[in-house]
């Protein structure tokens, strides 16, 4: 056993004491109790801190670090490897809760309700079950006791998926974790409220909290999105994929819960669907962890998660706290007795929880089609829904919900009509003149007309200090749906073809393809050519080692028109396709001007964790056979001589199914080759930067909103 | 809550999203075998399948493939897009769309990719 497991072993231990502690009735053991906490805390440091130590020393006797690192990683990305597993994922998850809940004890020293705590010790005591049995600290040979012999320690490890080599990735999953982390408190204090039959005093202690989870929570999918559409190279943001929308649909509901408390606070009313909501909050992150990890969505999501181990773990957890928290909800909530809304149509109030409502509802519609495939596989095949599901559904509800959002600041400020005109007058002409002279759809003519009016309403309140963080956000609700449905209506796309050293035109630009350079991390060299300008860029492009997948990148040139996105699809190396060529066993294909005809396998099993593969080939009625070898050092090549020639034969891929081989034989010197080419598509997406700003302008008013919750505090105290 | 106008309202949107959702035929996509697409051209389905590489061809506007099923049954695919990342070492692939003209034609192509969190056994 090592150090890491040891003290896991003992939180296992400590974790379930502390509960005892608090579930006994006497006022010292809440003293007790903290002193445990802060205990059971600088054990979790002293695992966070050992991880991150055998990351950055490549200590490769631990399965953990040899799969998700190597001696290449760049010292950043070796850190952000702590995150690209679960095991790390659980263990950053956990100690951020710890750091939330210090924090918490400490800005209100005074509490000394123990409920919120029971919660919280039980979601951290099955954090440390899954830790179990997802163990950073596993050593190598007892995760593959096949390959690996006790105490032998490779040389190297995989490294990490180059996908996941991204500044915003190094960020993305501790933003997301900490919005995940800081849901529990306001998850005990709703239970907390629940049981002691006190609606009103929660909100005070849980709202900071909230908001910080919902601009964490926030600002990791943003990141999230931003990534995708830099990194991915599909050209978009968005795909509605099963991990998206898990964490979506908790940042919804955080959002409904923070205006939902606002109304409480005003108005005495929603003491009930705010606490429901807390509860939701924290169960929905759950949810949305059993999804992405335990792989039960692998066959409809692109993300590559295979069915995992601690998927019974995760069911299992989940359950129970569904079941308790319903039981608790269910028995306290008819003894909270909250004020009645007036019914006033177009109140603020009113036109507030239309605005929730419609929110809830498209919460609901993305949970509904995120969870179709489980619901329906119980029963025979599952089913699962497109994108176009999710894409109709916006459409309506994304019209409410802006359409709430103007009446809200009309019946805030009841504009004179002279004032409305000059905001409404604009959003006219700009919508008809998009309409006229680009492109006319109705459904995107009624949201220019209405993201712009709220753009222009809500900028004309910017003074207003009192409610600025409201308009902040509520402006950058309108950018956002602006942005998403501008650049995506008027896009244009087109697939061209370059030789090596010449250039071709899509739209109004040209690439000019350089060549290729190999190096650590090969790419495509181009030139990008506007306004006769013209701007020389890296596309990566190439194999990588760790899964044998093609990696790719886009390339992104963005000016205030839009972004110009250029993805490699393909590179054709003349060479390559000339001097190599896929052969089925008892085929023949031409190879470097040669006729290689390939005859069969010939296997040789060395011993239990080595064996080479031969392939006999015929070639000018001689008969080669190179051949690779497999060992626990990883691949080898035993290329063949040409007899006579100067040239060289290999073995560069086998494919057992189809019973192929790829071979390759070194070009003659001398000969002359026609030139490499590459095909791209090249689209442009118009302001499509009205979309990330959006989500900067939501994210400050939230974290302004946050500030101004801070400063109540203050004054109160 | 003594709000008349909620209940209304919330009656309202329920109406609104099965309404969008009866007049929408291409939103659902359950997980088929090629015998189903082939006979069920009207609508919209998923299948997975092995991509068999020796078929892939491009085309100015997307690119053609087979992929073959458990049972080595084929069936080409025609996909009118940007070639997914991972593609050519692609395993398998799930393609979701409508079986026409004895062609699947798939508005989407995801990648199962050989998964980074699977142990490669030696």
């Amino acid at each position: 056993m090592n150090t890491g497991s040891a003290i896991l072993y003992a939180l296992l231990i400590i974790t379930p004491a502390m509960l005892l502690v608090l579930l006994n009735k006497k006022n010292s053991s809440f003293t007790l109790f903290k002193n445990m906490y802060l205990l059971s805390s600088s054990l979790v440091l002293i695992m966070t801190v050992l991880l991150f130590g055998y990351l950055l020393t490549d200590d490769f006797r631990y399965a953990y670090i040899y799969s998700n690192s190597s001696v290449e990683t760049g010292i950043p990305y070796k850190i952000s490897a702590f995150w690209a597993g679960s095991e790390g994922s659980f263990l950053l998850w956990l100690i951020l809760i710890k750091i939330s809940v210090l924090m918490f004890i400490k800005t209100y020293g005074k509490i000394s309700d123990r409920i919120p705590f029971i919660a919280i010790i039980l979601i951290e005591f099955s954090l440390l079950v899954l830790l179990l049995i997802k163990n950073p600290f596993m050593f190598i040979w007892d995760k593959m006791p096949d390959s690996i012999s006790p105490g032998q320690i490779p040389q190297n490890g995989t490294g990490m998926n180059p996908l996941l080599m991204d500044p915003w990735m190094i960020m993305h999953p501790p933003v997301l974790f900490m919005g995940y982390a800081t849901a529990v408190i306001p998850f005990g204090l709703a239970l907390s409220a629940l049981i002691r039959k006190n609606a009103d005093q929660w909100i005070k202690t849980a709202f900071p909290w909230i908001i910080v989870s919902a601009v964490t929570l926030g600002t990791g999918i943003f990141m999230g999105g931003y990534w995708s559409y830099k990194v991915l190279g599909w050209g978009g943001f968005w795909g509605w994929d099963p991990v998206e929308n898990s964490s979506l649909v908790p940042w919804i509901v955080s959002v409904i819960l923070i205006h939902g408390i606002i109304i409480q606070k005003r108005r005495g009313a929603f003491k009930k669907t705010n606490l429901l909501f807390s509860l939701l909050y924290f169960v929905l992150i759950y949810y949305s962890t059993f999804l992405t990890k335990s792989g039960i969505l692998s066959d409809f999501s692109v993300h590559s998660f295979g069915k995992t181990d601690i998927a019974n773990a995760l069911g299992i957890i989940f359950i129970f706290f569904v079941l308790s928290t319903a039981v608790i909800f269910a028995k306290g909530f008819k003894n909270i007795n909250s004020a009645k809304i007036s019914d006033n149509f177009l109140s603020q109030d009113n036109s507030s929880i239309y605005g929730m409502i419609s929110f809830t509802a498209y919460a609901i519609i993305i949970l509904i089609g995120t969870s179709l495939p489980i619901i329906t596989s119980l029963s025979g095949n599952g089913i699962s829904v497109t994108e176009s599901f999710y894409n109709r559904l916006s459409i309506p509800l994304g019209i409410i919900i802006i359409f709430s959002l103007i009446i809200t600041e009309y019946s805030i400020k009841k504009f004179r009509i002279k004032a409305l005109l000059l905001f409404i007058l604009p959003a006219i002409a700009i919508t008809v003149f998009i309409s006229v002279y680009i492109k006319f759809s109705l459904t995107d003519s009624i949201y220019y007309l209405i993201c712009l009016f709220l753009i222009l309403v809500t900028s004309s309140q910017l003074h207003r200090k009192a409610m600025l963080a409201k308009n902040l956000s509520h402006m950058g609700i309108a950018i956002f749906v602006f942005g998403v449905i501008l650049s995506s209506s008027i896009q244009w796309s087109e697939k061209i073809t370059v030789t090596k050293g010449s250039k071709s035109s899509a739209g109004n630009i040209q690439i000019k393809l350089s060549g290729y350079r190999e190096g650590n991390a090969s790419s495509i060299l181009i030139n990008f050519i506007k306004d006769n300008r013209s701007v020389s860029a890296e596309l990566p492009y190439y194999i990588e080692s760790k899964g044998g997948t093609l990696y790719r990148e886009p390339y992104i040139y963005s000016c205030i028109a839009g972004d110009y996105y250029v993805i490699p699809e393909s590179y054709n190396f003349s060479e390559l396709s000339y001097s190599t060529g896929i052969i089925q066993e008892g085929h023949t294909h031409s190879i470097s001007d040669y006729r290689v005809k390939f005859l069969k396998f010939i296997i040789h099993k060395m011993n239990a964790n080595s064996m080479s593969l031969s392939a006999l080939l015929e070639i000018n009625g001689k008969k080669y056979s190179p051949s690779v070898s497999f060992d626990a050092a990883g691949r080898k090549d035993m290329d063949v001589k040409m007899a006579g020639t100067g040239q060289t034969v290999s073995l560069k891929s086998i494919d057992a199914k189809s019973r192929a081989v790829e071979i390759y034989i070194s070009p003659k010197k001398n000969i002359t080759l026609p030139p490499d080419s590459a095909v791209f598509t090249v689209s442009f997406k118009p302001l499509i930067w009205m979309v990330w700003l959006g989500t900067l302008l939501i994210t400050a008013g939230l974290a302004l909103s946050l500030f101004k919750e801070a400063g109540k505090h203050r004054e109160n105290e | 809550m003594q709000n008349k106008h909620i209940p209304v309202f919330i009656l309202a949107l329920v109406l609104m999203i099965i309404s969008v959702l009866s007049f929408s035929d291409d939103i659902f996509s359950p997980y088929v075998d090629f015998g189903y697409a082939k006979s069920h051209p009207e609508k919209t389905v998923q299948i997975i399948g092995s991509t068999d590489k020796k078929t892939i061809r491009e085309s100015k506007t997307g690119f053609q493939f087979n992929i073959t099923d458990d049972k080595n049954n084929i069936l080409s695919v025609s996909y009118n897009g940007i070639k997914p990342l991972n593609f050519d070492h692609a395993d398998k692939v799930v393609v979701i769309g409508k079986f026409m003209d004895n062609k699947f034609i798939a508005g989407k192509v995801l990648v199962k990719c050989p998964s980074k969190y699977t142990e490669k056994k030696k």
